[in-house]
């Protein structure tokens, strides 16, 4: 008998008892009837700051200098054998402590690069269809950037907490999408939208490289821009490489930058 | 003269969305604020690090009571501040591929605003989005567009300025040339043109799935997919507009709670039918480490 596989849910959403939980739970039982291990994470457990942009987690190559939950977040679905990651959507896209994650991805792809093949389903959550055009492709990217191989997604429409566990059809397909990950079997992906990170686009478009995750149709068979061989390519080719032209103009830079800090607007602060 | 409003100077605001001190969005603002500056504006400067910002919990009780919200004052007085200015210009680095977490972040808690809409006036507002390189920056402008109409109302202009290292982007003429054009046409309430490929109203470039070809007919193009803009229809009203925001809040948004309650008891016995939760995890901080976990970061800090 094979050692039972460990299966991580993510809520999101910061909500209590809201329809990211609800599907997170949902599809984590499939998967548990089936015979996996199942824990759950919720990110209004954790302490997450902002990416400042400092780079440090780049050039330096130690982690990020913020003390927070987000390197053990990345450590710890580093030891499942699959994921499924639930989100809401505020105003058009993924709540912001989904991009908050995505920013700060950088230091886990410097600690530790290679190649990443976690199998990864996404349950996106939105209020009402038209309104929610960045969830599934910012959603998606974020769960490359954990796991790396995603095998099925959704969108659900669900305005009040909980409400979407009225939605038979939506429950199944949030079922299929747990054993999905536990059997590590791709589901198909939606039409008329990229099949790697589900940006809707034009038809006449698909043909073309995805202008958010970078696949490309006529390219090598799942390639994107958060492979961990295309991201070690992107710090190596373009984010190294950067410093040292940045370097070389450094002193034109500074002195342009004095010319402008002698203009001084009065800086505003919450009281 | 268009650096005055009834009959006193008009008072721009910038807005530096990066966290980074002497970075190229604060560059950019800065410049952008000189030249409406030098025509005879009054100019002030929000930086995002000086707030304490989090993340919206979607508990709506900004939607349903009114006044803001209680758990981020900071962002509170950040929308209405704002408010109070005859033009805005917010600049925003751009982190994987998309503005940073905390632009996010105000647009999530702009919701906020939506019951105070019409009362507001609609002032204008410009846009920069700074990239390291083209190509990596799909939702730079369009999320960054989406705050400054929070922010202002009207987009009077907007553009990508490229440029990886801090303020390198001071060193490229032409970028700066354009800054210098933004705040005059905040100032002025003047509409700059639209680069063509990118949606008028939000600059979503087209390829990104706007303007979706309608299904087997000569109809034309759709709408954006992000803004609403609609190009058989230019003169309608697009999403961000006060009108089409306080019509979703009225329409969809305060309706939904009814809806919702009566069937509160259903979805309360599904909750029941559901497996068994999954172990929860969570870090272990040890004993007291767990302060500071939840909603407030402080930006000012970068911790919690």
């Amino acid at each position: 008998m094979p050692e039972r596989k460990r299966l991580l849910g993510i809520v999101a959403s910061h909500r209590a008892g809201g329809n990211s939980e609800a599907l997170v739970r949902v599809a984590l039982g499939a998967a548990a009837d089936a015979g996996a291990e199942t824990d759950i994470v919720y990110l209004s457990d954790l302490r997450v700051g902002f990416c400042r942009g400092c780079l440090r987690c780049v050039y330096k190559g130690q982690g990020c200098v913020q003390d927070d939950d987000v390197p053990w977040l990345f450590e710890t679905v580093a030891a499942y054998d699959g994921l499924i990651l639930a989100a809401p959507t505020y105003l058009l896209g993924a709540a912001a402590q989904v991009k908050a994650l995505i920013d700060r991805a950088v230091a886990d792809l410097v600690r530790r690069p290679g190649p990443r093949s976690k199998p990864t389903g996404t349950l996106c959550v939105a209020g009402l269809p038209g309104w929610d055009h960045f969830v599934r492709p910012v959603t998606n990217q974020l769960a490359l950037l954990l796991g790396g191989r995603l095998v099925g997604s959704l969108t659900a429409y669900a305005p009040g907490p909980g409400e979407v566990l009225l939605d038979e059809g939506v429950l199944q397909r949030a079922r299929d999408i747990g054993l999905a990950v536990l059997e590590d079997r791709l589901l198909p992906p939606p039409e008329g939208a990229c099949p790697v990170c589900h940006l809707k686009r034009p038809p006449e478009a698909l043909r073309t490289p995805c202008p958010f995750c970078g696949h490309d149709p006529a390219g090598p068979e799942g390639s994107h821009r958060f492979t961990g061989e295309s991201l070690a390519r992107f710090v190596e080719e373009w984010m190294y490489p950067s410093r040292e032209r940045f370097l070389a103009r450094r002193q034109e830079v500074e002195a342009a930058r004095a010319a402008i800090e002698e203009f001084r607007p009065r800086r505003v602060r919450p009281g | 003269m268009s650096a005055e409003v009834d009959g006193r100077r008009k008072r721009l605001l910038g807005v530096v969305a990066s966290l980074r001190r002497g970075g190229n969005s604060e560059a950019l603002v800065k410049v952008a604020l000189q030249a409406a500056a030098e025509r005879g504006a009054l100019v002030d400067i929000i930086h995002l690090e000086d707030l304490r910002l989090g993340f919206c919990d979607g508990c709506l009780a900004c939607v349903y009571k009114g006044d803001g919200c209680r758990k981020a004052p900071d962002i509170t007085w950040l929308l209405r501040t704002a408010a109070s200015y005859d033009g805005v210009v917010v600049a925003s680095p751009t982190y994987f591929l998309g503005p940073p977490a905390q632009v996010k972040a105000l647009i999530d808690h702009g919701v906020m605003e939506f019951p105070r809409l019409g009362t507001r006036r609609p002032k204008p507002a410009g846009a920069i989005a700074v990239a390291g390189r083209p190509g990596w920056d799909l939702l730079s402008l369009s999320v960054t567009s989406q705050l400054a109409m929070l922010l202002g109302g009207r987009l009077v202009g907007g553009f990508t300025a490229y440029a990886p290292g801090p303020a390198e982007v001071l060193l490229d003429p032409e970028t700066v040339g354009r800054a210098r054009e933004l705040g005059l046409a905040v100032l002025e309430d003047r509409s700059l043109p639209v680069e063509d490929g990118v949606c008028p109203v939000c600059r979503l470039p087209w390829d990104a799935g706007p303007l979706q070809a309608s299904s087997g007919s000569e109809a034309g193009p759709g709408p954006c997919p992000f803004c609403l803009y609609d190009p058989s229809r230019p003169e309608a009203d697009h999403r961000f507009t006060a009108v089409h925001l306080a019509r979703h809040l009225a329409e969809w948004m305060v309706p939904s709670r009814e809806r919702f309650l009566a069937r509160r008891e259903q979805v309360r016995k599904a909750w029941e039918r559901l497996p068994p939760a999954p172990r929860r995890l969570r870090p272990d901080r040890g004993p007291g480490g767990d302060e500071g976990r939840g909603r407030e970061t402080d930006a000012r800090s970068g911790r919690q």
